[in-house]
């Protein structure tokens, strides 16, 4: 049973943890910022009182802390148990931390690829590989920038290899 | 730049669209509401019908196609512009639509079905669809003979006994409800009982035998009768015609359906028995291309209905003469079934559903004033229904348990699966196999076991098999590994 979702040959760095945390940190941020500011105009409009400002605050605070704590173990965890590895005929992806995924995806099936990159992730050089496939698409996350070509021309060279016809 | 091969659809676009523009609808009937006279009123109606049929005209206008060198080019948009190519040879399958307004004109609905997605020529008269089908279906078959021409038609007893097995007993409550005068009075020429006005001389008190297997059999009268017409309007016509490597279907009588399906294309063959077409020795046979879930067929969704009842004896030689499949050589092969320990996993919504029913259902009897009166009976005939829903919930779970199973064989995948009483039996072309994928939680793997799915290259046929050994990924993977490496070759 545990070799089917055994870690496979490449797994997250340590970077990507950081990245997960500040990107939920930003946006708890910035929905937290939005709950503040319109909770002091409608104290400063008088449409509500003190202690349901206190309590909306209290609310959000709590929302905020638990929003973290648990971004910091989904995180650690994520990183612990996601990892891919590239075969002769397929991409293999494992996952998932409380329910266990493991995704295999054969280059011939591949349309094309993509790259995909946010600000947090441009700033520790980190990009998203998106495969397009005959049918939906399917994601390979957090590569090193450095890595990305080489790993984007490998899948296209093994895609290559076949000629299948549907 | 204009090109004279461009062709425009039919003129009856302009009519259709006209009023399928939703959006502007809505506006117009948002601002309905603010106006104050009927002046403004026709005023805003003419802006309305005027801003739509000029829409609609230009839209017309500039939605054209032509066919050049194997390939249809549509093209449409007014201010932003798109430009579809479709090489002849990526197209899954073609099949019209043809509903009773287009009937009354001439004109059908037209959709290439290509793996991802579809382009719709619709509406274009009949005349230029049976054009393109033939001019997309010849450059594939490269001038054959067609020598192996047969069709299979449904014959009235074929239907007739189609709308018994499928019966249709949500339509048929509504169609009491909606129509109960008329009905009555048809049953009543027909065979001089007036139901209505037998229920008004019964004394409900007294316990009528004769009186409830009227009811019963009238009841089981509208309800052949309408699924019977249902069938008609649905299969009026059907015919599937055979040929060396395509197959042609055509049925319906006020939404007319006609498909061209390559052979080739097929993912899936699905052979269905539902508890009924087993006891009579029937089945329905289905089949999947890369793309039928846009055949608009709304009662069985988004396969497309080879043979909707046929025995099954007739099935299984279709099977072997059409598509060249040999149903029984698969029968008793090594089948990998559901495993023992996955039976506990199979029950536990039901028990907690059953469990949560039961003390809900109690509750609510003790408490509710209004059965103080008939408690007793209450109590009893709901756990009676409680207990027989029970029954048939157990039943449903061992007659999965029992017939569940797949086998890896040497062309094809086969998976039974079963759905409420009915035994599916899908054969899937392990080449049509894209990703595989499993997933399992905490709860499963203590078991071993997980969800593993195959998913198919085009939409809808993908192999869900639920609740197998997870061992059995690594043997499905490196199936479908070899299957490939040798299709390559």
């Amino acid at each position: 049973m545990n070799n089917i979702f055994k870690t496979q040959e490449y797994r997250l760095d340590d970077d990507v943890r950081k990245i997960m945390i500040l990107a939920d940190f930003i946006g708890l941020g910035i929905l937290s910022t939005i709950t503040l500011c319109v909770s002091i105009f409608l104290i400063i409009k008088e449409y509500i009182s003190m202690k349901t400002f206190f309590i909306i605050l209290s609310i959000n605070l709590s929302i905020f802390i638990i929003t973290l704590l648990y971004s910091l173990f989904s995180s650690k965890m994520y990183q612990k148990y996601y990892s891919y590895s590239f075969t002769k005929e397929a991409i293999i992806i494992t996952s998932g931390i409380f329910s266990k995924n493991k995704d295999y995806i054969p280059y011939h099936i591949i349309q094309n690829i993509d790259v995909a990159t946010g600000p947090i992730m441009r700033k520790y050089n980190y990009s998203n590989l998106k495969l397009h496939l005959i049918r939906g698409y399917a994601s390979i996350n957090y590569i090193k920038n450095d890595k990305i070509e080489a790993i984007k021309q490998s899948i296209l060279d093994n895609k290559n290899q076949y000629n299948l016809k549907y | 730049m204009d090109n004279s091969n461009k062709k425009r659809l039919h003129w009856f676009f302009i009519v259709s669209n006209f009023f399928k523009n939703h959006q502007l609808l809505i506006i117009f009937l948002i601002n309905a509401f603010n106006i104050k006279n009927m002046f403004e009123f026709i005023i805003m109606s003419v802006v309305f019908i005027g801003i739509n049929l000029l829409y609609q005209v230009l839209s017309y206008y500039y939605t054209t196609y032509e066919i050049i060198n194997s390939t249809i080019i549509y093209r449409y948009g007014i201010f932003k512009k798109t430009e579809k190519t479709i090489k002849f040879e990526s197209v899954q399958n073609i099949d019209t639509n043809v509903n009773f307004i287009y009937q009354l004109f001439n004109i059908v609905s037209l959709d290439i079905n290509l793996i991802e997605g579809k382009v719709s020529l619709n509406p274009i008269s009949i005349k230029e669809a049976n054009h393109i089908i033939f001019t997309t279906n010849s450059s594939n078959t490269i001038e054959k003979e067609y020598n192996n021409n047969n069709s299979i038609t449904l014959s009235l007893k074929d239907l007739s006994i189609l709308a018994i097995l499928k019966s249709r007993m949500l339509i048929t409550f509504f169609a009491i409800l909606a129509l109960g005068d008329d009905l009555n009075d048809i049953l009543s020429k027909i065979f001089k009982f007036d139901i209505f006005s037998y229920i008004g001389s019964v004394n409900p008190d007294a316990f009528d035998t004769v009186y409830m297997i009227k009811i019963a059999m009238i009841i089981i009268i509208l309800l052949f009768m309408i699924s019977f017409i249902v069938t008609i309007i649905k299969f009026y016509n059907f015919r599937l015609e055979n040929k060396d490597d395509q197959l042609i279907l055509k049925y319906g009588l006020l939404n007319k359906i006609s498909m061209v399906i390559k052979k080739e294309r097929i993912q899936k063959i699905s052979i269905e028995q539902g508890l009924r077409f087993r006891i009579f020795g029937y089945s329905n046979l289905k089949i999947i291309t890369y793309s039928s879930d846009s055949v608009e067929d709304l009662s069985f969704k988004n396969h497309i209905n080879l043979l909707p009842i046929a025995k099954n004896e007739f099935v299984l030689n279709f099977l072997k003469n059409s598509l060249h499949l040999d149903v029984n050589q698969y029968n008793n092969k090594d089948y990998v079934k559901i495993p023992q320990n996955a039976k506990f996993l199979l029950m536990r919504y039901r028990i907690i559903f059953f469990l949560v029913m039961l003390i809900f259902t109690n509750i609510l009897i003790h408490y509710m004033p209004a059965f103080y009166d008939y408690k007793t009976y209450i109590y009893l005939l709901a756990n009676m229904i409680l207990f027989i829903l029970i029954l048939i919930s157990y039943l449903m779970l061992r007659h999965t348990i029992k017939y569940t199973a797949s086998y890896l064989a040497k062309d094809k995948i086969i998976n039974i699966r079963t759905h409420t009483f009915s035994i599916i039996k899908e054969y899937i072309m392990p080449e049509k196999i894209g990703s595989i994928s499993i997933k399992t939680n905490r709860l499963l793997r203590k078991r071993n076991i997980g969800h593993i799915t195959l998913n198919a290259l085009g939409t809808f046929s993908d192999i869900h098999l639920s609740y197998y050994n997870i061992d059995y990924f690594d043997t499905v993977q490196n199936y479908i590994a070899r299957k490939r490496e040798v299709n390559n070759e």
